[in-house]
């Protein structure tokens, strides 16, 4: 099965790009991907990862472990949980700067206390256990700890979901801090638009392994291209503009293991035409850095129109 | 007490609920409770709204404000520790046998996480052909005519397709369809919908929300909604209560609430959700710290050690349910009370 299948795109430094798009639509896998941590059956089948200079896919594994932590790190997914629960925090964190840093414990221990005050936390709360913290705290610790070691890169795994409003509202402060105090570039996977258009920079739009569009988020917010954005921007509820109805996207995502012919959103699009059952729409830029896969894109101001009755997208089911 | 009313068409309401309160009691050593000391975790301290029938009510807060609690306290699967609820004129906090389960037939639970309410092992017709039974509708005609009905009500069409499938051939969408259903096919005439679509992915959120809009209205239901997001709240509910720390610290038509917050915790709550437009300027109220503890609830205002405009008498006194009129009600001694307050304390 190709969970992600052939998707390019680029960050640069001091970037934050959102990777958005339902479950199961290989966002995740991107994310691990690029450090190559994959599960067990999975593998980078192809393709290239230049992070540096350096091609990812065709490091060694001793480079690639030298490089994790140091250089790119990772706030995994459901990182509230990811905390040892029998270790104090702090030596958590610890861990990492000794044996991946090469700190010894006095540095270390300064460099944590550093660490906590940079995420909002308090520094005697080192000596907590897990179960001390509360959510958001547990998040922002293990975002220290992806922080530990000055990386280049941080990819975050929907950080914030299952988080409250006002504690999201925390950590993504804390994210843009980041970005602004120590230029760190940031990959913020999430299923949430609107956090994307809070945080991020670029955002690159995915659906059934493939990066359907591709812009500045400005851009992307005031002019979608692809109707799977036009659908999910219709499908968001605003609380500042509220919608007299939300769209629904009606059906599910295509089966991987047997993908459809031409393009993979065809089996939901309203718009779909017979071409977009043959011929698969390549990535093309539609505006200045801006890109979009989808063969009727030059319609698209009046697909936009339509896209927003609710009428339209039932039509599908 | 005519605190939190919510008055439409001059109905009479369906569902009054009076001072509510949950406390659930800590176990602790003998030596403790031969001291006498007794700590509870005071989940709902004084909860009261009302809902007319066919109208509908959002109970929005973080996580640990109560509002959970006081949903499955509607349904009697919580105790209250004491208070009323009036449900078509009776008290159900002291229904029993018979009245009680004729008192379940007609609310309904809908639950959150869709891929946990089902037996696996079941159909979907047997998982929805069940409550029909355990409420005596004998003919089995009958029961299938009902399951059918509420698939095809809920869109799964053709609703005879779903009968002998398993949770595990459904996806997510489908599965949250069924949940409604089943909370359906009794015909209730009062629902309770705990995040009734936080599991699931955004492009199919919306058709369930529709459904269970459409569905409402169809049936004329009263309904409670249940929801840290505000913004599912503001599509479907007339009413909006906001809960901190099992009060409603403010409560009125949902877009006055939302457009023009009145409480502290209601501003600060409302700036921080992120909004999908990067071209709009935001002003956040940042507030410190997270939720204290429902164990040893705060003096006086429980948001008190939070409020960047918090007084001497919010930390002394609890705020009462001030009528700011057109149905709003706000606990915020900002708003008035305040000299009131203080005389009592000088009289005791």
């Amino acid at each position: 099965m190709h969970a992600v299948d052939g998707i390019s795109f680029t960050v640069e430094k001091g970037q934050h790009l959102g990777l958005i798009g339902e479950s199961g639509c290989g966002k995740t896998t991107t994310g691990r991907a690029l450090l190559r941590v994959l599960p067990r059956n999975g593998r980078v089948g192809g393709g290239e990862i230049r992070f540096k200079e350096r091609d990812l896919v065709k490091l060694s594994e001793r480079d690639m472990r030298a490089l994790r932590w140091r250089e790119i790190s990772m706030v995994p997914q459901s990182s509230m949980d990811t905390l040892d629960p029998v270790y104090r925090v702090g030596d958590q964190l610890n861990e990492v700067l000794t044996l991946r840093g090469g700190m010894n414990k006095a540095e270390a221990r300064a460099r944590s206390a550093e660490l906590f005050n940079l995420v909002g936390l308090a520094r005697d709360r080192l000596d907590n256990y897990p179960h001390e913290f509360s959510g958001g705290m547990r998040q922002r610790a293990v975002i220290a700890m992806a922080l530990a070691l000055n990386p280049d890169l941080v990819i975050a795994d929907e950080p914030v979901t299952a988080l409250d409003v006002i504690v999201q509202h925390q950590v993504l402060e804390t994210f843009r801090d980041l970005q602004e105090r120590l230029g760190i570039s940031v990959i913020m996977i999430t299923h949430d638009i609107s956090v994307v258009a809070e945080t991020c920079d670029e955002i690159a739009v995915m659906y059934a392994g493939k990066i359907m569009e591709r812009a500045p988020v400005r851009r992307f917010f005031a002019m979608p291209f692809h109707p799977y954005a036009l659908g999910l921007q219709n499908a968001f509820p605003n609380l500042a503009r509220p919608k007299e109805t939300l769209i629904s996207i009606e059906g599910y995502p295509p089966d991987l293991v047997e993908p459809p012919k031409g393009c993979r959103f065809n089996t939901r699009c309203p718009f779909a035409i017979e071409r977009c059952f043959v011929e698969e729409p390549p990535l093309i830029e539609v505006e200045p850095g801006h890109h979009a896969a989808c063969h009727r894109w030059q319609e698209v101001e009046q697909l936009r129109d339509q896209a927003k009755e609710a009428e339209t997208w039932q039509s599908v089911a | 007490m005519a605190v939190g009313r919510v008055v439409s068409n001059g109905h009479e309401p369906l569902l009054e609920v009076r001072d509510l309160v949950k406390h659930f009691p800590l176990k602790r050593g003998m030596l403790a409770n031969l001291a006498g000391e007794s700590e509870a975790v005071h989940a709902v301290n004084g909860v009261s709204f009302s809902v007319p029938r066919g109208g509908s009510i959002g109970l929005a807060g973080e996580s640990g404000c109560g509002k959970s609690t006081t949903a499955k306290m509607l349904l009697r699967l919580f105790e209250p520790t004491s208070g009323q609820i009036i449900f078509d004129g009776q008290d159900i906090v002291t229904l029993k046998g018979a009245e009680l389960k004729a008192f379940r037939r007609r609310a309904q639970l809908m639950f959150q996480n869709p891929y946990e309410s089902f037996s696996p092992r079941f159909t979907i017709f047997r998982s929805l052909a069940e409550p029909l039974l355990i409420h005596g509708v004998k003919s089995a005609d009958e029961r299938t005519r009902r399951v059918w009905q509420a698939l095809n009500d809920v869109n799964l069409q053709p609703a005879e397709s779903f009968f002998q499938k398993f949770p595990h051939q459904l996806s997510g969408g489908q599965l949250q369809r069924v949940v409604l259903a089943r909370s359906l096919v009794l015909e209730p005439e009062f629902l309770a919908a705990d995040e009734p679509v936080s599991m699931l992915d955004v492009s199919v959120r919306a058709g369930i929300l529709n459904t269970m809009k459409e569905q409402a209205a169809q049936r004329n239901l009263t309904t409670v909604y249940i929801s840290h997001d505000l913004s599912l709240i503001q599509y479907l509910c007339e009413t909006t209560a906001i809960m901190y720390l099992g009060q409603i610290v403010e409560l009125g038509p949902t877009a006055g609430v939302i457009n023009e917050p009145q409480h502290p915790y209601t501003k600060a709550l409302i700036s921080t959700i992120p909004i999908p437009e990067p071209e709009r300027k935001k002003t956040t109220i940042p507030i410190e710290g997270g939720v204290p503890s429902a164990i040893n609830l705060p003096s006086g205002c429980p948001f008190h050690p939070r409020c960047p405009y918090a007084m001497d008498i919010c930390k002394r006194k609890v705020p009462p349910p001030l009528d700011l009129g057109q149905g709003r009600t706000v606990r915020c001694f900002l708003y008035g009370g305040k000299d009131e307050a203080e005389k009592s304390e000088v009289a005791a």
